[in-house]
This record gives C-alpha cells, sequence and structure tokens, in this order.
C-alpha cells in the first residue's frame, strides 16, 4: 500500500521550516503515521536535460501516484556530487538512504514497486524487452545529438528517422497488432508502454513532428493513450511549464 | 519440462551472459549458433531484427539481459528479494555499458588508432569503473557483487573481465584484487569451467 499525497506542494514548501504547532504541521505528523512504512525517494540528475535518463522513473513514479524529491542538480555541482555516486553516474535513485544506479534499473525496481512491471514472470521479461529497445534506441540517438556541424547533424538526423526508426516503427506496430490490446505487455499499462511514450512522443513527435507515425496506428493510439493519462498530462503540463527547454 | 531454444551467432557475443546462467543452473537447452552470412535467413524471423532471441517453449523472447534476467529469476540466479534483484539487474546494465563503449573499438580499421582507443577506454572507462566495483565488492563483503552468494551480476564481470584477461594478461585486474578474486572464483565453478574448456572458441 502506498500513499497517495495531496498536499505535496505544501509538504515541500515546509521543509526546512522549524516544526511548530501551525495546521500544516498537524497534517504532515497525521501523514507520517498514516505514510510511515513508505520509503522516502530521491531522485538524483541533472538540470540539464530536463528529461534524459531520469524521465522514465519519474513517469512511473507520477503515474503510480507515489511521492518523492525530484533532485535536479546544475552541472556544475557535477564534481562534488560523482563521487558519491555508485559508478560516478546519474540517475540514481536513494530509496531510505540506500542507492541505486543505473536508469532502467531503477525504472524496474519502480515499476515493479507499484504494479507497473506486468503480471507475471513472462510478462515482465516482455516489459523489460521492450525498455531494452528503448535503451537501444536512446543510445543510436546520442551521435546525431553530438554532432556539431549543423549540416552534418541534419544529414545524421534525417538518416537515423528513414532507418534506425523507421525499420523500428515497422516491428513494433507488428507486436503491437500481435498483443491485439492496445498496450504493448498484457492487457494492461506498463512501463514499457511509458517507455515508448517518453521515446516516440515526447522525444521524437516534438522534435520531428508525427509523419513518422502515419503508417503505425496502433503505436500512434498508444501514444496517445499514455499522453491522455490523468496523471502523466498532469505532470508533462507541469514539468513544461516549470523547466527550462533542453539545448 | 520448459524448452528453451537460445538464437544466436556463432559468438559468445551478447548470448554468453544467458549461456553462463544456463550453464551454472545446468540446465538442459538448445544453443542454436548459425554463421554470420546465414544471418539474412534468421533475420526477418526475429521481432526486432536482432539476436539472441530465447524461444521459451516457441515463444520468443529478445534483448540480451532480458534473456538472461528472466532465466536467472527462473532458476534461481536473480537475487534472493527485490532489492537484491536490483542491484544485480544494476551491476548488469554496468556490464552493458562496457561492452558498449567496445562496439566502436572493435570496428575501427586502423589497427593504431585501434589500439589508441582501446588504450584510452581502459584508462578513462574501465579502471575508474573497477575501482569503484571493488569499492561495492569490499563494502558487500561476502566475495559476491550482491548479497551472500552467486548471481548472475558475478557471471556478467566473468564474461566480460576474463576474456579481456586472456587477451591482456591477469595483471589488467591487479589494481581489484577482489574483483580478481571474483572471476577466478568463477572460473574455477566446475560446471563453468568444463562449459569453457569444451565451447566453441570464437574471437568474440
Amino acid at each position: 500500500m502506498y500513499c497517495k499525497t495531496p498536499w505535496r506542494s505544501g509538504f515541500n514548501r515546509l521543509k526546512g521550516q522549524k516544526a511548530g504547532r501551525s495546521r500544516h504541521t498537524i497534517r504532515i505528523l497525521q501523514t507520517d503515521l498514516h505514510c510511515s512504512n513508505m520509503p522516502v525517494y530521491k531522485l538524483r540528475y541533472f538540470n540539464n536535460p530536463r528529461r534524459g535518463r531520469a524521465e522514465l522513473a519519474r513517469l512511473i513514479l507520477h503515474q503510480a501516484g507515489v511521492e518523492f524529491e525530484d533532485i535536479r542538480f546544475p552541472h556544475s555541482e557535477w564534481p562534488a556530487i560523482k563521487p558519491s555516486t555508485p559508478f560516478g553516474q546519474v540517475p540514481v535513485l536513494e530509496v531510505d538512504g540506500q542507492v541505486l544506479a543505473q536508469s532502467n534499473t531503477i525504472a524496474r525496481y519502480l515499476a515493479r514497486k507499484y504494479g507497473l512491471a506486468g503480471k507475471n514472470d513472462w510478462e515482465q521479461a516482455l516489459a523489460d524487452m521492450y525498455a531494452d529497445n528503448i535503451n537501444d534506441l536512446l543510445n543510436a540517438a546520442v551521435p546525431p545529438f553530438m554532432e556539431k556541424d549543423p549540416v552534418k547533424q541534419k544529414e545524421m538526423y534525417e538518416k537515423f528517422m528513414a532507418e534506425t526508426i523507421a525499420n523500428h516503427v515497422v516491428l513494433i506496430e507488428k507486436q503491437l497488432k500481435k498483443n491485439n490490446t492496445g498496450y504493448l505487455v498484457g492487457n494492461d499499462l506498463t512501463w514499457a508502454d511509458l517507455a515508448y511514450y517518453a521515446y516516440f512522443s515526447d522525444f521524437l513527435e516534438v522534435k520531428f513532428g508525427s509523419a513518422f507515425l502515419k503508417d503505425a496506428p496502433l503505436l500512434k493510439a498508444l501514444i496517445d493513450r499514455v499522453k491522455a493519462l490523468p496523471n502523466i498530462k498532469k505532470w508533462t503540463e507541469f514539468r513544461n511549464s516549470k523547466y527550462p527547454e533542453e539545448n | 519440462m520448459v524448452h528453451y531454444k537460445l538464437i544466436y551467432f556463432n559468438l559468445r557475443g551478447r548470448a554468453e551472459l544467458a549461456r553462463l546462467v544456463l550453464q551454472h543452473q545446468e540446465i538442459v537447452f538448445e544453443d542454436f549458433r548459425f554463421e554470420r552470412e546465414e544471418w539474412p535467413k534468421y533475420k526477418a524471423g526475429t521481432p526486432f531484427g536482432q539476436v539472441p532471441v530465447l524461444e521459451v517453449d516457441g515463444e520468443p523472447l529478445a534483448q540480451s539481459n532480458t534473456i538472461a534476467r528472466y532465466l536467472a529469476r527462473q532458476h534461481g540466479l536473480a537475487g534472493q528479494n527485490d532489492w537484491e534483484q536490483s542491484q544485480a539487474d544494476m551491476y548488469v546494465d554496468c556490464i552493458h555499458d562496457l561492452i558498449g563503449g567496445t562496439r566502436p573499438i572493435i570496428y575501427e580499421t586502423d589497427k593504431d588508432k585501434q589500439k589508441e582507443m582501446f588504450q584510452k577506454f581502459l584508462q578513462d572507462v574501465v579502471n575508474p569503473h573497477l575501482q569503484k566495483v571493488e569499492q561495492q565488492l569490499i563494502k558487500n563483503g561476502s566475495g559476491f557483487l550482491v548479497g551472500k552468494s552467486i548471481t548472475w551480476a558475478d557471471l556478467a564481470y566473468y564474461s566480460f573481465f576474463s576474456p579481456m584477461m586472456e587477451r591482456l594478461g591477469e595483471a589488467i585486474l591487479d589494481i581489484t584484487p577482489h574483483l580478481k578474486k571474483l572471476v577466478a572464483h568463477v572460473g574455477n565453478i566446475p560446471q563453468i569451467k568444463k562449459y569453457v574448456e569444451t565451447r566453441p572458441k570464437t574471437a568474440l
């Protein structure tokens, strides 16, 4: 069982304030008692990119309605933070002070804990498989992203969309048709669907438009379905207004 | 009994971790290997145009780490609880990143440049990682990466570093005596030792 935390913003304002007999403090104490078995989660990542390798974990936590500290630090602080991470990388997730590294491991841990991983071992493996696909696609986007020459970069992105992405979209559409539930795995939402939404909609659709989805109605329907989930919609609207644009 | 068919090139490569998990737990499986020239014949039958693929009673599962994790979970090598399982996942992801780091080096055709790239990779990526892992091993205190007994994470480190030691000499792990001891320990497990002695000898 986990706590819904509608008082989240009030709680955040009171962090660092002295304990007092205010109405807010009393509400926190009541909620602390109620939520005393709830782990304290701290997710640490750069402030830029604003989504990057931490976004999947954030989507899972927001979809599940789980309270967490969404820590974003400037790159100037990284040399001081780096030695405290298990492998000199972020994101890291602190769970009651213990640290987990590696973005997909963090996402899988949270997905399993909050019912977003799949209903049995086989479904969990299928969800893992789709998340691994997205990891490969994230890595494949790095060379064009890093290219400094704008003419060469445009060329690399065009090739990337026409080959890497187009090929994958055909294969995913086939899997969605085969599964025939509207979701990637089983008949319900898993972190696999969130991972595909984050990549294909939040990244590719925003950057390149929806043309690449014209022959993939099932994939388009899936990412639209995820986009419209109340907790996802609320989070993305908040995020897009609060955090600065990425480079 | 479930029928496993592991489909991959006749290489260690991305299938070896799954093979080590199965061999360690002494699970019977079909180790289906094909030569590079035959790949076009099999590619269309895979879910995402890639191998390895594990068929479990005919149902396909793709992605090397997903396959190895599924087998590790089914056969008691994944960790004793959710936290340990995640710790093991984390270490295997680190090895996955290291394997990814070797790809540009393997594909480099200029031998001098390749040597330089590899040295830089060892110095800038591998050695710092080794030092972090050594710290974690000492902190964990059991000799294993996760918990008190062997997991697929230990097999992943063995799978990556043992061939490297064979190629470059055992001294590359002298800076990390605990990891060196762990790799040696895994290599000496009877079913692993026997498998390594009898498996096809391939470059990768």
